[in-house]
């Protein structure tokens, strides 16, 4: 199950404290920058030509006997954009990585479903593989688990042209939830960049295996890559050990330093903990 | 110095490194594992150029370790020595062993065969090369005789050159004199001083080497070996049993140094001929002597030539394989007598039909030719300087006769006792013998063989190579041509005369010693050559020619032609037990002229160092065992992150 009703429970407390900086141009409970039709007001001027008689502020006329066009904030929505790596990568674990990149999504998606805003689900691999329907509102839970459901392992990985698949789909900027472990051995930051560039609001969840983070091997093994079948021999010594942590690190640390160059937020989660926490850090906007 | 392996078959160990290697780079059947990317153990991966069934090579530690413990392995076994060392002192004597057995079969260093002598030699050399700065050295070589190679020197080059000079003598050793000249020479010198011997330690006197307070360095050389040897020849005239020919007896003795049983030939050539004139297959058990006879029937031109004993196939030390002897002159034995009248003597040689006299009388000797292997006995006369070989002189004339004292005539001497022990006297009783009338004869320094109390009535006059015999009686003047003993006494004479002829006219020589010729007394130059010793004159006189020491087994030939021809072949002999005994033994050096010090092989003359190559590849072997079983380091993304947040910050 994705969502449990103790965890939504718990979600709900959360939802308050998302803020997200992009909008995505629809009517809905976030205030935008730009003038619009909101009930809060922003200012007074005096009334053009052309101007909507229904926003003339009467009374201003009464008292001052010229016409004063009253102007309101316009409020919009936003759209949370949840791509979802769905390459063979995210296979490994118990339980799977993929299985907890969607436990994420669906948190993510129900507090953007909770706070009136619209959730989209695609999937990534070699390209954007599945791509839903945005919906918004309590009611379109359902939906965004069905959809969340339809998301299935596939192929290798492709972010960056997943990414820009997003970005050209896109015709307003929103928030884009990336859910990926990012072993990708192509360039994604360049994408990243550009989703940034063109108004998104990025997060970055990497989602890792325990056996990833702390691998326990011992031996002579032939790896076998789970996306392209290439074989790597490898003798489990101590030195090679380090070495792929420190090529992990070097991954870990190379998220963190995209989140903060797109001033969005990177959180990294491993397979067996809880998700609550990473939620509650998603939500905070922290970078691991 | 050099360094060489003393034991080179230790590197085919080295071969070793083959399996070893190629186990590194078989292709190891490894576990299959799906994991999600392969890229992030790019750094990791140790062999993905692999190509099947083999591997690339790849550093390894454990390969690196085990190579170097294998090397260090296969070096401690193969012995590794530096040849030479530092050699101490400001004044250094080299004694180099020079006797027979340093012409011993060896192996160098790197398995090549060669000698004692030349192991000896590169060692000499090292020593040399090895002499602290400024120190000097001198060159002794010791076999029989110690001789000065080359004197004190400081000149590196020409003392090695001198070295050239330097071969092994076919001589029974003793190096005491050398040993005790080299620390003669460098005691009175100031600083440091030490005597260095090079030797195989076979030495064949077991007398002390005396240094008397120099410091005496023994460097051994060579390894233990078996060898058979001739330690002994003697060769006799005999007759035929069947076809009562002369016959050519040939008796040798071999010595099985070894120890395992020794198969071999045995055979005798007569010199000239191409053909063994007897041979006969010997098995010598090990550490055992085994006489060998071989009977043949000489040539009519084969009386007085060499004959050469020949061990064959070889072993160790070639020299005692060969000895040689000469073909023994005619059975018939000749004898001169030289009497006035017909005696008792006459008659007992006239009833030996295996004797050829001649009769002269006294004053004839050394006018008339005479056999010079003939036995002399004279009769009722002193002749002053005796032709032949051994000589029986009966009832000489008050006075001097061969050096014995000869007294005044005494009545009816009663005889007491008698050398029983002595060849002349073996077998024989002066029992009821009388005599009427002797003249008593006194040797100085020497036994009687003859007494009536404390006078003697037969003295044995002899001198070096002829066997002389004074009666002091005239034995027709006695009942004792009466008795079985008289006839038993001029038989034994004339056996030993008879064994003397068959050695030749020297007796049985010895390389090493001087040669003694006997010649016509009037001859004044003898030519002597033989093997290693170029056609030179000796002088004669007397009767004699000398011959300097010579240090080369074989035959000899002597010839004079003035005043008339003769000739004669003498035989030397190297026939030493001790020497031909080529194992090894404890050198007893008296360093302080009193109390004897055994030492064992002095190793010093090269150090080895496989042990320590041998503690280094073990301890190359530990680590590469602790590194292959260690505890491995955890680590975790937590701490490599934490290390890398030490570092600083991430670009």
């Amino acid at each position: 199950m994705l969502l449990d009703a103790s965890f939504a429970r718990e979600l709900e407390a959360l939802r308050r404290r998302l803020r997200v900086r992009a909008r995505s141009g629809g009517s809905g409970d976030h205030t935008a920058k730009r003038r619009g039709s909101s009930a809060e007001f922003l200012e007074h001027r005096p009334y053009a030509p052309g101007d909507d008689l229904r926003r003339i502020d009467w009374l201003a006329f009464a008292r001052t006997g010229e016409p004063i066009f009253k102007l309101f904030r316009a409020e919009e929505d936003v759209v949370m954009r949840l791509v979802i790596d769905a390459s063979a990568s995210l296979e490994a674990g118990e339980p799977t990585k993929l299985d907890v990149a969607k436990k994420v999504a669906a948190a993510i998606g129900y507090i953007a479903l909770a706070n009136s805003e619209r959730a989209q689900v695609m999937a990534a691999s070699e390209g954007l593989s599945f791509v839903a329907e945005p919906s918004r509102g309590r009611n379109a839970l359902p939906k965004l688990l069905r959809d969340l459901d339809h998301v299935e392992l596939k192929g290798g990985t492709d972010l960056a042209r997943s990414i820009e698949q997003v970005i050209v789909r896109s015709n307003r900027p929103g928030m884009l939830v990336v859910i990926s472990d990012f072993m990708d051995s192509g360039p994604f930051d360049a994408a990243i960049t550009h989703a940034a560039a063109a108004g998104h609001d990025i997060a970055l969840v990497q989602v890792l295996s325990r056996d990833e983070v702390e691998p326990h091997w011992d031996g002579d093994y032939a790896l076998v890559d789970a996306e392209s079948d290439a074989v790597v021999e490898v003798t489990m010594d101590t030195g090679a050990l380090e070495a792929y942590l420190a090529r992990l690190n070097q991954l870990v640390l190379g998220l963190r330093a995209l989140a903060k160059k797109v001033q969005g937020s990177y959180v990294r989660v491993i397979n067996d903990e809880p998700l609550l926490p990473v939620v509650r850090r998603f939500v905070g906007k922290v970078v691991d | 110095m050099h360094v060489e392996f003393l034991n080179p078959k230790g590197l085919w160990l080295l071969t070793a490194i083959i399996p070893l290697v190629v186990l590194y780079i078989l292709k190891i059947k490894r576990e299959r594992m799906r994991v999600p990317s392969t890229w992030l153990w790019a750094e990791a991966r140790r062999d993905l150029l692999a190509k099947h069934p083999f591997k690339k090579l790849v550093p390894e530690l454990p390969l690196f370790l085990q190579l170097l413990a294998l090397i260090g392995l296969s070096l401690a076994l193969a012995r590794p020595a530096l040849r030479g060392g530092r050699l101490t002192g400001d004044h250094v004597a080299i004694v180099i062993d020079t006797s027979a057995s340093m012409g011993t079969a060896a192996k160098d260093g790197s398995g090549k065969k060669t000698t004692r002598m030349a192991l000896a030699l590169e060692a000499a050399k090292n020593a040399i090369d090895n002499m602290e700065p400024g120190a000097d050295a001198i060159l002794i070589e010791g076999a029989r005789e110690a001789k000065i190679v080359s004197p004190l020197d400081r000149d590196a080059r020409r003392l090695k050159s001198s070295l050239g000079q330097i071969n092994v003598r076919e001589v029974e050793g003793d190096l005491g004199a050398a040993v005790s000249l080299a620390a003669d020479r460098v005691r009175s010198l100031g600083g440091k001083r030490r005597v260095l011997l090079i030797t195989d330690s076979a030495l064949a006197s077991e007398a002390p080497l005396v240094t008397a307070g120099v410091d005496l360095q023994v460097v051994t050389v060579g390894e233990p070996a078996d060898n058979v040897g001739i330690v002994r020849v003697d060769v006799r005239a005999g007759v035929d049993p069947v076809s009562k020919h002369d016959q050519v007896q040939a008796f040798g003795m071999l010595k099985n140094y070894g120890s395992t049983q020794r198969d071999a030939y045995v055979t005798v050539t007569v010199e000239g001929k191409k053909e063994p004139a007897a041979s006969r297959r010997v098995l010598a058990p090990p550490g055992e002597k085994t006489a060998v006879v071989l009977a043949f029937e000489p040539g009519s031109l084969d009386y007085g030539k060499g004959l050469t004993m020949q061990v064959s196939p070889g072993d160790a030390l070639a020299i005692d394989d060969v000895a040689y002897g000469r073909v023994p002159q005619s059975r018939k034995m000749p004898v001169v007598h030289a009497a006035t009248s017909y005696s008792w003597i006459a008659r007992a040689l006239d009833a030996d039909p295996d004797l050829d006299v001649q009769k002269l009388t006294p004053s004839q000797l050394g006018s008339v030719n005479t056999d010079p292997d003939a036995l002399i006995i004279v009769e009722n006369a002193c002749p002053e300087n005796p032709p032949g070989l051994d000589v029986l002189v009966v009832n000489p004339p008050a006075g001097t006769c061969m050096g014995v004292d000869v007294g005044a005539q005494i009545e009816q001497p009663q005889i007491t006792s008698w050398e029983q022990g002595d060849a002349r006297l073996r077998f024989l009783t002066f029992d009821g013998v009388h005599i009427a009338k002797a003249n008593p004869v006194k040797t100085p320094g020497q036994a009687s063989l003859l007494r009536a109390g404390q006078i003697a009535l037969m003295a044995d006059a002899s001198s070096p190579g002829r066997t002389a015999t004074v009666i002091g009686f005239d034995v027709g003047e006695t009942d004792w041509p009466l008795k079985a003993s008289f006839v038993l006494f001029i038989r034994n004479v004339v056996e030993m005369a008879r064994l003397h002829r068959s050695q030749g006219t020297t007796g049985p020589a010895r390389t090493g010693d001087a040669l003694r010729v006997a010649v016509p007394k009037d001859v004044a130059k003898v030519v002597v050559e033989g093997p290693g010793v170029p056609e030179h004159d000796v002088a004669a006189k007397g009767g004699f020619a000398i011959i300097p020491a010579v240090d080369r087994a074989g035959l000899y030939r002597a010839r004079w032609t003035e005043p008339r021809y003769g000739n004669a072949v003498i035989v030397a002999n190297l026939t030493s037990e001790r020497e031909s005994d080529v194992r090894p033994r404890p050198v007893i050096i008296d360093q302080n002229g009193g109390v004897a010090a055994t030492t064992a092989r002095v190793a010093d003359a090269h150090h080895e160092w496989g042990l320590w190559l041998a503690l280094l590849a073990a301890a190359l072997i530990a680590f590469d065992v602790y590194w292959m079983t260690r505890k491995r380091r955890e680590v975790s993304l937590e701490s490599i992150a934490a290390t890398a947040e030490r570092r600083g910050p991430a670009g």
